[in-house]
């Protein structure tokens, strides 16, 4: 399939003959990276299907208003982790359950979800992501695993540059630590 | 796999050779053939939604109207009917005599306790006998009937 560019799929979604058709190439597109990254904050698989749906839901519904001063891509992220962490805050208060519990729940996820395949060391790293607070995990998996600039980051995540640096920087030190004092 | 800072701004990041060890490694899965699936579903979601929304909005409409119809006509009741009651008790006509107040009792209230036994005895009930007390009262009226007489009557 043709990969079109976000300015030319924005052009056929507003003045084209068949804006689903837009909309179509622009899930294609984007639908591994806004999957994994609310993958990697809610863990379990029919959750991230849910929250994927609801982000891409959300931007059928605002792609018509959405200003180019922001790249497509940075809108999507942007939406999808506030739909991710909108589901987890549910999670808690649906079923009152603390912070550290939810955090449990997945880190037992990881362990016991068929849909997660992972060796001794993998499966450490990621329970020390795990361990991280919420927003740090977000900015570690951004930088680590999406490999996104500070600049972008800063742009989903509505933090100042030196913030996320400083986050990235404690949130890789407390990783280590996990991982070599464990 | 050796970690890569394609970003551009390194920063911080040269303590990271402890994680470099162990990789990216994507770990979460799929079910097969998601990602094939995924646009379809989402299209059929997204046709499937605004009539959906309509339906449950419509029926919530319903629900809303039904119980605001249910509470206003609570409160009328209660205002009209229980309000009513414990200001203007029935009254048995031993209670009446009891009272000692008969001289200054409404005609209506008379006629009702006279009513009231009256059903008492014969088990008449209250909604038969309503008629009945207008009547009644329309014959005192009528025939201007001395009271007293009625209340030596109870």
């Amino acid at each position: 399939m043709t990969e079109y560019s976000d300015s030319e799929l924005l052009e056929q979604f507003r003045n084209g003959d068949n804006p689903n058709f837009a909309f179509n190439l622009l899930v294609h597109k984007y639908q591994k990276k806004v999957y994994y990254h609310i993958r990697r904050i809610v863990i379990d698989h029919d959750d991230a299907n849910d929250v994927v749906q609801n982000t891409f839901i959300k931007a059928w519904k605002g792609l018509a208003n959405f200003r180019e001063d922001a790249q497509l891509f940075t809108w999507l992220y942007r939406i999808a982790t506030n739909e991710a962490l909108t589901f987890l805050k549910k999670k808690r208060t649906a079923f009152f359950i603390p912070f550290v519990n939810v955090e449990r729940q997945l880190s037992d996820k990881l362990e016991h979800d068929p849909l997660i395949k992972a060796d001794e060391l993998l499966l450490k790293l990621q329970k020390a992501i795990l361990s991280l607070p919420e927003k740090q995990r977000i900015v570690f998996n951004m930088k680590y695993y999406d490999e996104l600039k500070y600049e972008e980051m800063s742009a989903i995540l509505g933090t100042s540059v030196g913030a996320l640096k400083a986050s990235y920087h404690h949130a890789v030190k407390k990783v280590e630590k996990y991982i070599v004092g464990d | 796999m050796k970690h890569q800072d394609t970003t551009g701004d390194n920063e911080f990041n040269t303590g990271i050779s402890g994680i470099d060890r162990i990789g990216k490694t994507n770990v979460f899965q799929t079910p097969e053939g998601y990602f094939e699936k995924f646009p379809g579903n989402l299209a059929d979601h997204i046709h499937a939604a605004p009539s959906n929304r309509n339906f449950i909005s419509s029926r919530l409409y319903v629900l809303a109207v039904t119980a605001m119809i249910a509470v206003i006509a609570g409160v009328l009741y209660f205002v009209n009917f229980t309000g009513e009651k414990a200001s203007d008790p029935q009254l048995t006509s031993q209670e009446i005599i009891d009272s000692g107040v008969l001289a200054e009792m409404d005609e209506f209230i008379l006629v009702e306790a006279f009513q009231i036994e009256f059903n008492q005895e014969t088990g008449i009930t209250d909604s038969d006998s309503l008629a009945g007390i207008t009547d009644f009262e329309d014959y005192l009226i009528e025939n201007n009937t001395d009271i007293s007489l009625i209340i030596n009557e109870l």
